[in-house]
């Protein structure tokens, strides 16, 4: 639909349209000015834009009403800084003229910029609310990584020493998420676990996913033993086994049994002439829930009547039952109980000592402190900083995850 | 010219009618002589009217579509023919509100279905679809019965100098011209296009998927109506086929299948190329059952060019996005 179309959508009636087409034009040539588009042909296709172009289409949507609360979530991630200004200029007039503004971002320096008051939240808890004229955005982002909040930690922090020396189990060349961005070399040794940490949406599940062979296309190589990695057959082949993040949509079958869900990736072990043998699957299955500590009332109990933290470890146990090289985990233990997550800490650390390589992404700061050898952080389809997890803490992760990476080139050293 | 250069995805079966009509001059010369063109114009109305019914509730998205426009419109037939013009109804007035009655009722109960109590629409129109079979041979076990005499005149003379069936398809542009320009349009394009944007921007997104079945069901009626006329009597067989005929010519007319892209053009378009397919080999003298094949390659072959555009299309488009 052209950019007018997209502009006065839902302004309508069902049938009749509310404006005659020359005022229409006119309100939308209003509303796109405001946000500097005033030299933007309207009929144009809004799919043709650029992604700035479209938020700002979007933004000048919701302005085409009478509004006195304006919400906007993460509405300046694609806008540049002439643009952004522009806005907020436009957004400091809304608010002198009394309209209220719910502004949602993850960027310190536009909540410095813009806001009257913050409101942190962490966890789905609103953590802080404060008067951004008494705060300063260290203060917030200490609360947002909880680091005066002293939590329990279920982790032992005892790290295997994971063999450096040896060859790899999973080579990451020159690759990169888009054009421009630095180039990622890195090794992941056998019973290394890398943590991958990020905000949402910048680039580190893409990552992981190229290295688990479910996407092609960026420039890099990625290699497992002899093999390179193209498709996820090939990921598959090299003992590469990857957990979905969704585990709802793209992890459990939600109509079979646990036993089913533990088996479905491992049926060929086993198996004879092409046929299952129940007994062989029953104890494999067994085997798998004994090491991942699965609480089942029957195997034959249907999978979505187990817990969250239960499903998990099944999925998990699906991964170990076809015996990997490399486990590519994307955020294993989101929305998981403590008592499930202390079971999954504790069989990744196993894992990782009997020497299988761990790619764990996980939104846990505290995770990725204690869990991990090295962390990889990914900020703007980028890679912003690798560190060696020996001595990091969460307020150091956060930074690079903001992408303020400078102070702290000296954990970095895993970059080979 | 905006109307065509707008509507760049009905430029290939406009030309593929074009082709065909040229076909079939070459094979027939009779088909050139003007003073037959009203006759192709009554059998080639149903086909038209018959995929704009079926466009709107695809363009609808989410799974959209209407199984039940074939059988619906072979129970207009049905009550024209045995049981209004039998109890003497036959006036133009009371037929078409009667049918277009049904439309509305058969539209709202689909509508209702699928939007509301959101059953999947393919299953929601199969349901009805049988019902309205079921329907149309209480009303009419078997052929029989008589169309109201005005309406097969109606289309087969001349008003005002113009044959009937003309004057009923430059109806029908002139309402298709009209209906482009209402919000409703541009409504089911959002709404077909990405439900959850169109709901965020604050449209009544059931309302616009119960009136693309109710416009959708009116227009099966009118179709109904045509068939009808073109046969002169009641069959309670001719309809349902419809429903096929329908679906293939959205999908060769360009529309997507899974909505808000396309429109009724490229659909009527494509129903008269069908027609024009259909002519052709009946002039070539090629058995029904070839026929049947062609419409199959002819529609793979459409799907796969289809697909394949789209595919580069969206590829420029990632490409200047970067």
């Amino acid at each position: 639909m052209s950019v007018r179309d997209n502009v006065v959508l839902g302004l309508d009636g069902l049938v009749r349209r509310r404006a005659t087409p020359a005022h229409e034009r006119e309100m939308v040539r209003t509303a796109l000015s405001l946000l500097g588009m005033e030299d933007l042909e309207i009929e144009r296709l809004a799919g043709s834009l650029s992604l700035a172009g479209r938020q700002k289409v979007s933004i000048a949507r919701s302005l085409m009403r009478p509004w006195r609360l304006l919400i906007l979530d993460e509405s300046t991630s694609a806008l540049d800084i002439e643009d952004r200004d522009r806005l907020f200029e436009l957004l400091r007039k809304f608010r002198d003229e009394g309209r209220s503004i719910l502004f949602v971002s993850h960027r310190m320096d536009e909540i410095e910029n813009i806001a009257d008051r913050t409101t942190v939240l962490r966890s789905g808890l609103s953590v802080a609310t404060l008067d951004c004229a008494s705060c300063s955005s260290e203060m917030l982002l200490d609360l947002m990584s909880a680091r005066k909040a002293g939590r329990a930690e279920p982790v032992s922090g005892k790290r295997n020493s994971c063999g450096r020396d040896g060859r790899p189990a999973l080579e990451v060349r020159g690759f990169s998420l888009r054009t421009g961005a630095d180039h990622l070399d890195l090794d992941v040794h056998p019973g290394e676990i890398l943590g991958v940490g990020g905000l949402e949406g910048h680039g580190q599940e893409a990552f992981l996913e190229y290295v688990a062979g479910c996407r092609s296309g960026p420039s890099g190589r990625i290699r497992a033993g002899d093999a390179v990695i193209r498709s996820e057959r090939d990921a598959a082949r090299a003992g590469i086994a990857f957990l979905p993040r969704d585990r709802k949509t793209e992890g459990i079958i939600a109509p079979l049994s646990g036993l089913d869900n533990v088996t479905i990736s491992a049926l060929r072990r086993g198996a004879r002439w092409g046929l299952v043998r129940a007994r062989q699957r029953a104890g494999l299955a067994d085997e798998i829930c004994r090491q991942t500590k699965v609480k089942m009332a029957s195997p034959g109990a249907s999978i979505s009547s187990l817990s969250g933290g239960n499903q998990q470890k099944v999925l998990l146990g699906r991964l170990i039952a076809t015996r990997p090289r490399v486990l590519v985990l994307n955020d294993p233990l989101r929305g998981v109980d403590q008592g499930a997550k202390i079971d999954l800490y504790n069989v990744l650390e196993g894992l990782a000592n009997d020497g299988v390589s761990i790619l764990l992404l996980s939104t846990e700061l505290m995770e990725l402190c204690r869990l991990c050898h090295r962390v990889v952080v990914f900020h703007d389809h980028a890679v912003s900083a690798v560190m060696e997890s020996e001595g990091i803490n969460e307020r150091v992760l956060i930074d690079a995850m903001f992408g303020r990476t400078s102070p702290l080139r000296a954990f970095e050293g895993a970059v080979e | 010219m905006t109307w065509i250069t707008n509507r760049s995805y009905a430029w290939p079966v406009l030309l593929a009618v074009l082709i065909f009509g040229a076909l079939n001059a070459v094979a027939s010369p009779s088909v050139a002589e003007p003073g037959n063109w009203n006759g192709m114009a009554v059998g080639m109305a149903p086909f038209v009217v018959i995929a704009m019914a079926q466009a709107i509730p695809v363009l609808s998205g989410d799974g959209g579509i209407d199984l039940s426009v074939g059988p619906l419109a072979g129970m207009v037939n049905a009550l024209v023919a045995a049981v209004l013009v039998p109890s003497g109804w036959s006036d133009p007035f009371t037929v078409v509100t009667a049918s277009l009655a049904l439309g509305v009722l058969a539209g709202l109960f689909n509508g209702i279905m699928i939007a509301v109590v959101r059953v999947q629409p393919i299953i929601a129109t199969l349901g009805t679809y049988l019902a309205f079979q079921g329907l149309t041979l209480e009303m009419l076990p078997m052929a029989g019965g008589q169309a109201p005499n005005w309406l097969a005149v109606g289309l087969a003379e001349t008003h005002w100098g113009v044959p009937g069936a003309f004057l009923l398809l430059v109806a029908l542009g002139v309402l298709w011209l009209l209906f482009e320009r209402t919000a409703y349009r541009r409504n089911l394009m959002a709404v077909g296009g990405d439900s959850r944007a169109a709901f965020a921007s604050g449209i009544n997104v059931a309302g616009v998927r119960i009136v693309a079945y109710v416009l959708g069901s009116l227009l099966a009626c009118v179709a109904g109506l045509l068939f009808t006329a073109a046969l002169g009597s009641g069959d309670p067989s001719v309809g349902t086929p419809y429903t096929l005929t329908s679906i293939a010519a959205v999908a060769l007319g360009g529309v997507a299948l899974n909505g808000g892209r396309g429109g009724l053009l490229g659909a009527a378009a494509a129903g008269m190329l069908l027609f024009l397919i259909q002519t052709l080999f009946t002039l070539a003298q090629v058995s029904i059952f070839y026929i049947q094949i062609m419409y199959g390659v002819i529609l793979f072959l459409a799907l796969t060019l289809n697909a394949a555009s789209d595919r580069i299309r969206r590829r420029r488009v990632a490409e200047r996005l970067g």
